[in-house]
């Protein structure tokens, strides 16, 4: 597997500093079954050999269009896809130990570094809950501080997504989608986590109240010290927030960069598609929008070669047949990308 | 912290907050018919766990007066003569009673104050329920009394006799010399008598409690047997699922009636072993509903942020998915209670059910006779109202749950 390049040289890094969380050549395929016998007649690849690094304090930003698999490998990161529903290969480390190689007891406590949030505000919260009893759990059941001052440490933690004490009694029903949001942000923090996985947290906000919690989630980082690995299928939210960028595109990492460099100096004619869609403030735009000919290939059967040239304006025969692979892209060594046709 | 982009929300709601199940019983108890139901059942409930202190031959309390030889006694002779049964289920009902007033008196409290105290209270009952019934089971044994204190009562040899509201025991038959066998009502037996010479309203009482406690414990053991099977089903999938849906197939090939006919010819009429049938062949509706249940629920972002966050797995089940699923359960359970009523008053009306003399109301259904010979209407109209009633009322009280629990009908009603 070309792509299979330490993930060190791959992003630049020096690899002096231990990374909080390090992925290795991660890959979730579903089997497809079907028949009498259920047996397996493919497999839709969902991620494929995808390699990310995050180091402390930092911000990833893991962008692409919905069902290239970005969902998918946060799930995967965290370890959450039911067992024998998808095959998983590849090692995702989390302060060097490998979370699939742990067991369920030890899994349990290292979940307490790693947290969530989800994209759907309804969904996330159990409705039979009430707000108070929510994040209230995990530190019951983590023992981490002693039970009768759980409700002094809810009410603090409620403080610190800016609301006041007196809403623990109450139910998720009664709150607003971007309030819900914020009452996922303090269950995630309750365990004071190292990492949290956003997947999507803004998307189903409308626009003022997705500043409100981007602002928030990045004032917690600097308060706690928090790294994020940032889901989303639009750049825009990203670009502001990530240190660094990853842009995925069926299942696989085609380019990645830090933040500014990507926004300013995209290789890879998706991010540039990508990137040509955000709207700028500019009385006379000058660029062109790049619209992308087609749809998504299915992820069951993904197009030979590089896996974005039907829909790739510079395409060549090459890409056709051969899968390019990731390389430094305009003398930057942290910024990989792969595509035949740039440099 | 940035002032301007976290405002405070606090502002005052729109509607009242309502944690689920009060909304749930507040649309359930909304149509007037089930509030009916729902008393009537409460009611028979009542009487099921305290018919021993409502229709008894045995004064509560009496004395002997004084004769030469001894001074005047104060005795007991109806609580002397309650069974091991009895005594727990009068300490169920006084539980219940308690723990009833408990929620009463703490509804002013705030919410965890009142969930604590209602706590603390369910377990002190339930310990001492559990304790004084089976110490009482242990030591007690039934003097088995036949004295007729009536007829004493009446000659004087007992004074101050406090009968209860039904001054007849189930199994107390008059006299044959007295002609009081298959008499209409009248003032001496309110519902008449039955073909043994007794108390008809008596029978109907005490078979409130085989109707009940068929319908209760039999649910019981399949609700839990289900709710086990379909959580683990629903929840693992894969070999957990072929096996479990398996079991469930092949338990639902067994006839619960003819299984019961079977068990009953073999090692006798044990209304406690139809109860336990019942209840371990009844279970896998509630397996199959609540592993559909599950299977919506195990993919929703809670259930995920539950398991991120490290909770144990009975945990995730039970805490963040039962409560979410469970409400079809339940109703399906209402209609699984009047089907329970429903078979026990069916064997019991074939001679296979209860052993006589006590008390079902398909028995007594039976002894009424049948139109073809002689027809004794009044030892019908009875327990033939009392059944129809009753697998009424669960029947209906399921079906406006089912109607509660679906946000669809929330307009209409």
């Amino acid at each position: 597997m070309e792509l299979n390049t330490l993930p060190e040289q791959r992003l630049g890094k020096e690899p002096a500093q231990t990374p909080l969380l390090e992925v290795r050549d991660l890959s979730v395929a579903f089997p497809i079954r079907s028949g009498l016998l259920q047996t397996v007649t493919g497999r839709i690849a969902a991620v494929n050999h995808i390699s990310l690094r995050i180091n402390p304090g930092e911000t990833l930003g893991l962008v692409g269009e919905s069902g290239c698999g970005k969902t998918t490998a946060g799930r995967a990161i965290l370890r959450l896809i039911p067992h024998g529903i998808a095959e998983i290969s590849g090692q995702v480390l989390f302060e060097s130990t490998d979370i699939y190689a742990v067991h369920a007891a030890r899994l349990r406590a290292m979940r307490r570094h790693i947290q969530v949030i989800f994209q759907d505000p309804v969904g996330s919260l159990n409705p039979r809950m009430t707000v108070g009893a929510m994040i209230g759990e995990p530190l019951l059941v983590h023992r981490l501080v002693p039970k009768a001052d759980i409700p002094a440490r809810v009410v603090e933690l409620l403080q610190k997504v800016g609301f006041t004490g007196d809403v623990m009694n109450r139910y998720p029903h009664e709150f607003s989608g971007g309030q819900r949001q914020r009452i996922g942000i303090a269950r995630a923090l309750a365990l004071n986590p190292r990492l949290i996985v956003c997947d999507e947290p803004v998307s189903a906000l409308d626009v003022s109240i997705q500043a409100q919690v981007l602002n928030l989630l990045s004032d917690l980082q600097s308060e706690m010290g928090l790294s994020y690995l940032f889901i989303a299928h639009n750049l825009a939210v990203v670009e502001h927030f990530s240190d660094r960028i990853a842009v995925m595109y069926l299942g696989r990492i085609v380019e990645t960069a830090e933040a500014r460099t990507l926004t300013r100096d995209p290789k890879h004619p998706y991010t540039q598609a990508l990137l040509s869609a955000v709207p700028k403030p500019e009385v006379n735009r000058t660029d062109h929008r790049i619209v992308l000919q087609g749809e998504v290939p299915s992820p069951a059967n993904p197009p030979s070669g590089c896996p974005f040239h039907p829909r790739c304006p510079i395409a060549t025969e090459r890409c056709k047949r051969e899968m390019p692979p990731m390389e430094i892209k305009g003398g930057d060594p942290a910024h990989y990308a792969a595509c035949w046709e740039t440099s | 912290m940035t002032d301007l982009t976290v405002p405070p929300i606090d502002q005052p709601l729109l509607y009242a907050p309502r944690p689920y199940w009060a909304w749930v019983a507040a649309r359930l108890f909304r149509p007037l018919l089930v509030r009916i139901c729902t008393a009537y059942l409460v009611i028979l409930v009542i009487i099921a766990l305290l018919v021993p202190l409502i229709a008894n031959g045995q004064p509560y309390t009496c004395v002997i007066p004084a004769a030469a030889g001894h001074a005047a006694v104060r005795e007991y002779p109806l609580f002397e003569d309650l069974s091991s049964t009895d005594w727990i289920l009068l300490a169920v009902a006084a539980a219940l009673a308690v723990q009833g007033v408990v929620q009463l008196t703490s509804r002013r409290l705030s919410r965890p104050q009142r969930l604590m105290r209602r706590r603390i209270s369910f377990v002190i009952i339930a310990g001492i329920t559990i304790i004084a019934g089976s110490l009482i089971a242990a030591l007690h044994h039934n003097r088995l009394d036949a004295t007729n204190y009536r007829s004493l009562a009446r000659h004087g040899l007992i004074t101050h006799a406090v009968f209860p509201p039904v001054p007849w025991g189930y199994a107390e038959m008059e006299p044959l010399s007295k002609g009081l066998i298959n008499k209409l009502p009248s003032h001496r037996h309110w519902l008449g008598t039955d073909g043994d010479g007794r108390d008809e309203l008596s029978r109907l009482l005490w078979g409130a409690r085989i109707a009940m406690g068929v319908g209760f414990v039999s649910q019981i053991i399949a609700l839990a047997l289900g709710i086990i099977v379909g959580a683990l089903t629903g929840y693992f999938g894969g070999i957990f699922d072929i096996i479990g849906m398996r079991l469930v197939e092949m338990v639902e090939s067994i006839p619960t009636f003819f299984l019961i006919l079977t068990f009953v010819a073999i090692y006798g009429r044990h209304i406690l072993d139809i109860m336990v049938i019942i209840g371990v062949t009844g279970w896998t509706g509630y397996a199959r509903l609540l592993r559909a249940e599950f299977f919506r629920i195990r993919n929703l972002d809670y259930v995920l942020a539950a398991q991120g966050s490290g909770m144990p797995l009975w945990r995730v089940l039970f805490k963040h998915m039962l409560p979410n699923g469970v409400t079809p359960v339940l109703v399906s359970a209402g209609f699984g209670m009047a089907g329970a009523v429903t078979i026990e008053a069916s064997l019991s009306y074939l001679g296979v059910g209860v052993q006589p003399p006590t008390a079902s109301w398909g028995s007594m259904l039976n002894s009424a006779g049948n139109p073809a010979t002689v027809f004794r209407w009044w030892q019908a109209l009875g327990p033939g109202l009392l059944i129809f009633i009753t697998v009424l009322a669960f029947n209906l009280i399921a079906e406006s749950l089912r109607d509660a629990i679906d946000p669809t009908t929330m307009g209409r009603r």
